[in-house]
């Protein structure tokens, strides 16, 4: 019944756009947007993917939501504190109702977790978000969650999961793709998917917080840049995503057009390998004998970090999107360090400290990394290849699928280790939990207490180590945060990776539309409006 | 040369091919793509030494010369008469390096799969029975997969690399010779002259290896040019693809691609001018073939 009465809409905007009308007036709250990729599920609790993350908040609420620079808001849950050491207390909204009419309660909650944690064959479960907390209903609107030890991230983590109705709770992954179930307390509710074609929302008009101006969007996914580009020019659609840069000299050319930017979370950074633990033979000496990584030395990482000139690739190969980086946050984002900027070029200095560690004659290496995961990220690594040559390491390049690369990048090794000496990869966090790429790549690897599992080089640091633990079990969160970027400094110093840079975000609409951005590249619909 | 007689008709043939040869080289298109072939040809064997500068040397090629376009000069002064690629290549020297390695990946496999071929052809016609029921399915297996298909998901296992293209290439066209081979020599083996080796109690290896093989090879020879025109065509679609040659030494293929993502902006040179070098290639190779061709065919030749 919906879906039929909406027909006509869809027909009457199609009409409007092939006459070449604006569609300012009747047919404005219609919006037709273009991602990169659409979600692999409409499970809010199948797979913890960014896509499939960002859309969820369209149509369900956490108890925490996050802004466009992670930030934390209230959600479903008006405020929160610690009671104890080990205890978080969250006060609930009164009067949300959930798309389905029935009312949200702690309850809802207590249930949303026990589905969120056990949901049958997700490539990567929630789970992570709720381990190790329990959680008791105090009445209808509170809600406590208590943890073994202190813990200063429940609310980060609490900004993660949707709350479903509790009436759901053993709904199938199909019942939410095909409609069923998906009732959230969303700005949006679900219409309908077809995968690979499109995906529609409609808006609540009883959203608790404030409503949003579109009656409709409609989604849907190209994975081309330039066919995206081709799409919004020919007014097929009315906001994409993640403009090719090199496309963009053509939308910022042509009229009608307005692009929105922001430098994104999204770090691209190499991993030089510094354990002697041999590795396959991607260094050799000039005869071709595999040696041990030359990166076991500071002088040398801090030596590739001079040789690479990190303008130069933001100008020739982003066309001005990436803002060169040197530490994971970008300016103005959760962790981000005053006292540590970008490393300026300086060949010479590069020389010096390669001449310093021994290593004057040269040698050979061979760089990994993926390809088309990353915007760009070949000619990258091309690049970087061209500017270490040119100090003196004769490097070549390897790419390969990213499925294949990350597969190798963390157990290609002899013992399931990691197999490469230098690979380019990227991180953003997903999160918003600023403890989160130090505990990941920073912290001494330690798998069975979650610490490292993204260390493939080696890095270790028992003085960092501690820093980051610290921070990370104690419930004042100030003190957690100084302790984190204390940890950043000393091992940003040492070069723990090289970092390169941060992706700058892209958007394009069609003239009229105003898109709030901040440090996330993944989009979010409802701060799409039109201007007034 | 020890030949045996009744083995003479090769040399009837060789004389045909040879009158054939004279006789249809005065046609302009023979001429033409046969022109257009030797230079080719002499482009990628010279190209380090006609080459304004050397695209593989990482050391020489600076980022900062990125997508100049054609006529432009770049940072030390050369003039890239064609224009740069986005990681600051002169487009001419790359498209002479990457003819290079087109040619020498489509040569290559197409020689290596032409032995192969050849053999398994020659082994199933002669032995017949279950020998050539049984490497006849495999041929027919392998060619029910399209050859593209098959190339993809060997590169993916095999990983980047010259070597690694062209193992990928013989894999996919082995097949198509062997098939070929079998044909001609299956109504060979029924001639007199072969019944007549075997009376004589000739070895097997003699009898294949003087007799059939001489006769069968000829429509070979017009399949082998046009399969090195397919080769380059599978090669460059592989690198578009983004398996294939490493991309710090790019093939044709792979810099058509690099080129693709910056035609709305305007940087054409990128594909353009390498698109026109692999069509004129590829154009050219399948022209002569069908010259060879209709040279070649009894059925055709007055």
């Amino acid at each position: 019944m919906k879906v039929s009465t909406l027909k006509p809409a869809i027909f009457m905007t199609a009409i409007a756009f092939s006459l070449g009308f604006s569609v300012s007036s009747a047919s404005a709250e219609n919006l037709k947007v273009a991602l990169a990729a659409e979600p692999t599920s409409m499970d809010p609790h199948y797979q913890n993917l960014t896509i499939n993350n960002s859309f969820a908040t369209q149509v369900y609420n956490a108890l925490v939501l996050q802004d466009v620079n992670q930030n934390l808001l209230p959600g479903l849950s008006t405020s929160w504190k610690p009671i104890d050491d080990k205890t978080w207390e969250f006060k609930l909204r009164a009067g949300v109702k959930f798309h389905n009419g029935s009312a949200f309660s702690a309850e809802d909650v207590v249930a949303t977790m026990q589905r969120a944690a056990n949901v049958p064959n997700s490539p990567s479960s929630f789970a992570t978000f709720t381990k190790g907390k329990t959680f008791k209903v105090i009445d209808d609107l509170t809600l406590q969650i208590s943890t073994e030890k202190p813990y200063p991230f429940t609310p980060n983590d609490m900004s993660r999961i949707s709350i479903i109705d509790a009436a759901f709770v053993d709904a199938t992954t199909e019942d939410f793709n095909t409609g069923v179930a998906s009732f959230g307390t969303g700005p949006f509710t679900f219409t309908k998917w077809l995968p690979g074609d499109l995906l529609e929302i409609k808006r609540n008009d009883h959203y608790w917080g404030s409503a949003v101006e579109w009656d409709n969007i409609i989604i849907r996914p190209i994975s081309d840049g330039t066919t995206r580009t081709a799409a919004l020019m020919a007014g097929d659609v009315d906001f994409i995503e993640r403009v090719s840069p090199s496309d963009l000299p053509i939308l910022e050319s042509r009229e009608g057009i307005s692009i929105f930017k922001s430098v994104s979370n999204r770090l691209l950074y190499l991993t030089l390998h510094m354990t002697d633990s041999p590795i396959k033979p991607y260094v050799t000496d000039s005869n071709d004998k595999p040696i041990a990584s030359p990166f076991r030395d500071v002088r040398m990482r801090k030596a590739v970090s001079l040789a690479i000139n990190r303008k130069a690739i933001a100008e020739r190969v982003m066309d001005g999107l990436s803002a060169p980086a040197g530490q994971f946050s970008p300016e103005g984002y959760i962790g981000y360090s005053n006292n540590l900027k970008p490393d300026l070029y300086d060949p010479e200095q590069a020389k010096e400290l390669i001449s310093a560690a021994g290593y004057a004659d040269g040698f050979k290496l061979t760089m990994h990394g993926p390809a088309g995961r990353y915007s760009n990220d070949t000619r990258i690594l091309e690049a970087i290849a061209q500017m270490l040559s040119r100090v003196g390491i004769d490097t070549s390049v390897e790419t390969m699928p990213a499925s294949v690369f990350f597969k190798r990048f963390a157990r290609g090794g002899p013992d399931k280790k990691p197999e490469f000496t230098a690979a380019m990869s990227g991180y953003a966090n997903g999160s918003g939990e600023p403890s989160h790429p130090l505990r990941i790549f920073i912290h001494t690897k330690q798998k069975e207490r979650g610490y490292g599992p993204g260390n493939r080089n080696g890095y270790s640091n028992s003085e960092v180590d501690k820093l980051i633990e610290d921070g990370r079990s104690s419930m004042d969160i100030a003190m957690g945060e100084k302790a984190f970027i204390e940890a950043t400094n000393v091992a940003m110093q040492e070069y723990a990776l090289v970092p390169i840079h941060h992706e700058i975000a892209t958007w394009a609409a069609r003239e009229g539309i105003v898109y709030e951005h901040g440090a996330l590249d993944s989009t979010f619909l409802h701060y799409i409006s039109a201007k007034k | 040369m020890k030949k045996v007689q009744i083995a003479s008709s090769s040399f009837q043939d060789n004389a045909k091919i040879r009158n054939a040869l004279l006789e249809n080289f005065s046609q302009p298109t023979t001429l033409l793509s046969g022109g257009l072939l030797f230079l080719v040809a002499l482009c990628a064997i010279f190209a380090p030494l006609i080459a304004p500068t050397n695209p593989y040397n990482l050391a020489v090629v600076s980022i900062m010369d990125s997508r100049l376009a054609p006529g432009e000069e770049m940072f030390d002064g050369t003039v890239a008469w064609l224009g740069t690629d986005g990681a600051g290549r002169d487009i001419l020297s790359a498209i002479l390096f990457g003819l290079r390695t087109s040619l020498l990946v489509a040569v290559c496999s197409a020689l290596i799969a032409l032995i192969i071929g050849l053999l398994v052809g020659l082994i199933a016609a002669f032995f017949g029975g279950r020998t050539d029921t049984f490497l006849m399915r495999i041929v027919d297996i392998q060619l029910s997969f399209p050859a593209i298909l098959v190339a993809l998901v060997l590169l993916a296992v095999l990983g980047k690399g010259i070597d690694k293209v062209i193992i990928a290439l013989v894999i996919v066209q082995w097949a198509i010779y062997a098939r070929t081979v079998r044909a001609t020599a299956i109504v060979e083996r029924r001639k007199e002259y072969i019944e007549a080796a075997t009376c004589l109690r000739l070895s097997n290896f003699r009898i294949i290896w003087k007799h059939l093989l001489p006769n069968s090879i000829s429509p070979l020879i017009v399949l082998a040019t046009l399969q090195t025109a397919h080769s380059i065509s599978i090669e460059a679609t592989l690198s578009f693809l983004g398996v294939g040659v490493p991309i710090t030494e790019p093939s044709l293929g792979s810099l058509i691609s690099n080129g693709f993502d910056y035609i709305l902006s305007g940087a054409y040179w990128i594909t353009l001018f390498p698109g026109i070098m692999l069509l004129a290639t590829v154009a050219a190779i399948n022209i002569f073939g069908d010259r060879l061709r209709v040279l070649l065919n009894p059925r055709l030749s007055k």
